[in-house]
């Protein structure tokens, strides 16, 4: 033990007792504030978990006929699309020996609400999506509230790419009024943000969305404007991608070219894809729609399939 | 001269734990997929390690834990133990209070505003905790007049 207690005297030096004093209050501190966190405080509630995407506007959106993407191509009639640009030769973006997606954004961000949706749409052509949350961009930010997907905890598979979601801040304000941190970029992902946004128009830091699709394109801001979103609940989203009309609806109202658009920026995202697959799979990648956006990039266009 | 046997030795262990955690918990810090650790309502050390209060002035926590921890090992070291130099003891005191006024700050943070508990972290707070009792209690002997000015008298049987 420690001995600070002379022993002629036997009891504790003064020292040794104004030591042992603050040792006891300290204790004591730690001990009240403890206890005072599990008697007065609420028990803290299961944090809010977004819901799982429902299984019926994910088919919607998994299901898209090709011949959908081929009608569309890559405009969308009344809105003015903003294409990812084709950066300079990257050193491959591959993991789990696949090309890579890598989309960073945040959940409060109404542009990435907005890129998510082509990004899924195109995403489910080469693979599944087995968990995916719903998601909203913040209440309080422009373009409020658009419904769109979080990729926080996304889990997909596929023969020919993967998925990288890194989602850096919640939708929603904590109760600090500030926007929890989901995420951190890794040095390698911060490393491609500061190489490649600035290639597409972006800055080296704070760029949301960053899409870099498998080292061919990167886009640094959504695809079409979020504004195509708005009021809509995700539900009528996906029923627009699924069939992609314009004109006017039953009550005269017109119909946005919310579904051309999403579809459009899908082919373009699936055209990225497919020049990092080696044009595989050649069901997609040989696609008029597919071949139209490669067009349009300048990236390399592959035969046709031969039933076009 | 009243000596000191166990607590020199306590307190290395407690140091070198310390760091090892701390350098862990500043790798999770920037990489959240390496953290392995209980998660459940009460428990995420990621909710804590990625929370506004993981970081003050711009600083990671986790990272003043490594500026913690680092000196203190040194000051922990055997040889600083038997120094005769007051600064060092005075030193590793200071250190010491400033490390628990800094768990009391970060355990009220997960109790109050995160409202969740990091098990990684609590380990990190419990060795501070008692590197602050150990040095504490030591100081007295340490600090006091003649401290380290002189050898410890032979053990028994020892002929040298």
């Amino acid at each position: 033990m420690t001995e600070g207690r002379p022993a002629a005297e036997g009891r504790p030096s003064r020292p040794a007792r104004l030591a042992w004093g603050a040792v006891v209050v300290i204790l004591l501190g730690v001990v009240a504030l403890v206890t005072y966190a599990l008697t007065h405080v609420s028990s803290p509630s299961a944090p809010a978990q977004p819901a799982v995407t429902s299984p019926a506007v994910l088919a919607t959106l998994s299901s898209i006929p090709v011949s959908t993407f081929d009608t569309v191509g890559v405009t969308a009639p009344g809105t003015t699309l903003s294409p990812p640009s084709v950066v300079a030769p990257q050193v491959p973006l591959i993991v789990q020996g696949k090309p890579d997606v890598l989309f960073v954004g945040s959940e409060f961000c109404p542009f990435c609400a907005a890129e998510r949706w082509p990004l899924v749409v195109a995403l489910a052509r080469f693979g599944t999506f087995t968990e995916l949350h719903d998601g909203t961009s913040a209440g309080q930010a422009v373009f409020p509230n658009t419904s769109t997907f979080t990729f926080d905890g996304v889990s997909y598979t596929s023969r020919y790419v993967t998925l990288t979601g890194v989602e850096l801040f919640s939708g929603t304000t904590a109760a600090d009024g500030t926007f929890t941190r989901l995420a951190r970029l890794t040095p390698s992902q911060a490393a491609l943000v500061a190489t490649y946004a600035p290639q597409a128009g972006g800055t080296t830091a704070g760029t949301m969305p960053f899409v870099d699709v498998a080292g061919q394109l990167v886009a640094v801001t959504s695809g079409f404007s979020p504004a195509l979103l708005a009021g809509q609940s995700q539900a009528q989203i996906a029923g627009l991608v699924a069939e992609p009309t314009t004109g006017s609806g039953s009550t005269g109202t017109p119909i946005p070219p919310t579904g051309q658009a999403v579809i459009a920026v899908a082919n373009q995202l699936s055209a990225g894809i497919c020049a990092a697959t080696g044009q595989q799979p050649s069901a997609v990648c040989r696609s008029k729609g597919v071949r139209a956006a490669d067009t349009a990039l300048g990236l390399p266009v592959p035969a046709a399939n031969p039933s076009d | 001269m009243p000596t000191l046997r166990w607590q020199p030795i306590a307190s290395l262990v407690l140091s070198v734990y310390g760091l090892g955690a701390s350098i862990y918990l500043t790798i999770t810090h920037f990489e959240p997929k390496a953290l392995a650790c209980v998660s459940n309502v009460h428990f995420s050390c990621e909710k804590v390690t990625q929370s506004p209060q993981s970081e003050i002035v711009g600083i990671p926590v986790a990272m003043l834990g490594l500026a913690f921890f680092v000196p203190m090992l040194l000051l922990c070291l055997p040889a600083a133990w038997r120094s005769a130099d007051r600064r060092i003891h005075l030193a590793r005191l200071a250190l010491s209070v400033t490390g628990v006024g800094m768990i009391i700050y970060l355990i009220s943070a997960e109790l109050f505003l995160i409202k969740s508990i990091c098990l990684w972290c609590s380990s990190v707070h419990v060795a501070t905790l008692l590197l602050f009792i150990i040095i504490a209690t030591t100081s007295p002997i340490v600090l006091a007049p003649g401290y380290g000015t002189f050898d410890e008298p032979p053990a028994d049987g020892d002929q040298s």
